[in-house]
């Protein structure tokens, strides 16, 4: 149970990164108001993120652009994505899509 | 002394939380795994999970502290991989109203990229957003996501494959519900398909050019630059 200085270095500044990149922006537009422009920029980012998380995590591997290093999670994502628009259901879509992977894994 | 409607609405929070919980149960494992093996102590990954809290971020620190990779190195590649904060927390400031600045700081300091998909898809029908259901989300995400750390740490290479039972998917899945959610309740399907378009051909881009962790930050400027910019 020890914390040497390498990694405490490591953690601390890590943290300090990463909070003040969360926290200014809701902190500041918690007192002032978003101007205008912003917000009509930032009602478009969350459907911006959403998409790129996904490219992210279904056709690149290793930094790079590839299909094959995703490939179960590729076929994985074709059921998930029907159950998404036609159940609307969170629930449903999570354990399909993880079914689907773990089948996937299992026999291939 | 908390009364009921606010722990109503904490757990209500935690319940929307479930998908997300269980994504991240698999994945903080396998990355406490990973810790561990890159030669950090279950202290030091208690402490991580605690206060950097970020699943991509973490793996890049599990890769470079294997190599002994100097902290200013590490510390200066979570700054970008991170970056994506500033806009997610820009974002979510919108869903909420008249928050408080220890508020604003709990909701700010525990976001990430699946809480705030839910926060999203919450705010489509309770707009301004609940602060105490965000603060159930909050914790109860950080909560699972710092036990699957530990007990990777611990259990390491005891258990075989986490990843086996696919659990890691519940993540992507979750991301696909929440997209197709804001696909049909935006009401700007023709201009939200080609915002996912552009995205979809910038992260590409970015990647094939190197760009990276800060492929996800740009693609998603370039998308929603290109969103405001057809919607006039």
């Amino acid at each position: 149970m020890t914390v040497t200085a390498y990694g405490l270095a490591v953690i601390i500044g890590c943290c300090l990164v990463t909070l003040i990149p969360r926290i200014t922006p809701i902190m500041l537009f918690s007192k002032f108001k978003i101007p205008e422009g912003l917000s009509k920029w930032l009602a478009h980012v969350p459907v911006a993120v959403m998409t790129a998380l996904l490219v992210n995590e279904l056709l690149i591997a290793d930094g790079k652009v590839s299909v094959s290093g995703n490939l179960y999670e590729l076929i994985a994502a074709v059921p998930t994505f029907i159950v998404a628009i036609k159940t609307k259901s969170p629930i449903f879509t999570v354990a399909v899509g993880v079914i689907s992977l773990m089948l996937l894994r299992m026999f291939f | 002394m908390v009364d009921i409607k606010q722990r109503t609405l904490y757990i209500s929070g935690v319940k929307d939380c479930v998908p997300t919980i269980l994504g991240y149960i698999s994945v903080s494992f396998a990355c406490g795994v990973l810790l561990k093996t890159a030669g950090m102590s279950v202290l030091e990954i208690f402490l991580l999970s605690l206060l950097l809290y970020a699943g991509s971020g973490q793996f890049i620190v599990a890769a470079m502290f294997a190599l002994r990779t100097p902290a200013s190195a590490i510390i200066f590649t979570v700054f970008f991989v991170n970056l994506r904060h500033l806009l997610l927390s820009s974002s979510v400031a919108g869903n909420f109203c008249a928050l408080k600045p220890w508020q604003s700081y709990l909701v700010g300091c525990e976001l990430t990229d699946e809480t705030f998909g839910l926060a999203t898809v919450k705010s489509i029908k309770h707009n301004p957003l609940n602060f105490t259901w965000m603060l159930g989300v909050n914790n109860s995400a950080h909560l699972s996501w710092l036990t699957g750390n530990v007990l990777g740490g611990i259990l390491g290479g005891l258990i075989p494959s986490p990843t086996a039972l696919g659990l890691d998917f519940a993540i992507v899945a979750m991301f696909a519900g929440i997209l197709v959610t804001q696909l049909t309740s935006n009401n700007r399907f023709n201009k939200d398909v080609v915002i996912i378009a552009v995205t979809i051909l910038s992260m590409l881009l970015f990647t094939i050019l190197n760009f990276s962790y800060l492929s996800i930050v740009l693609s998603t400027i370039v998308g929603a630059t290109v969103g405001m910019v057809i919607t006039k």
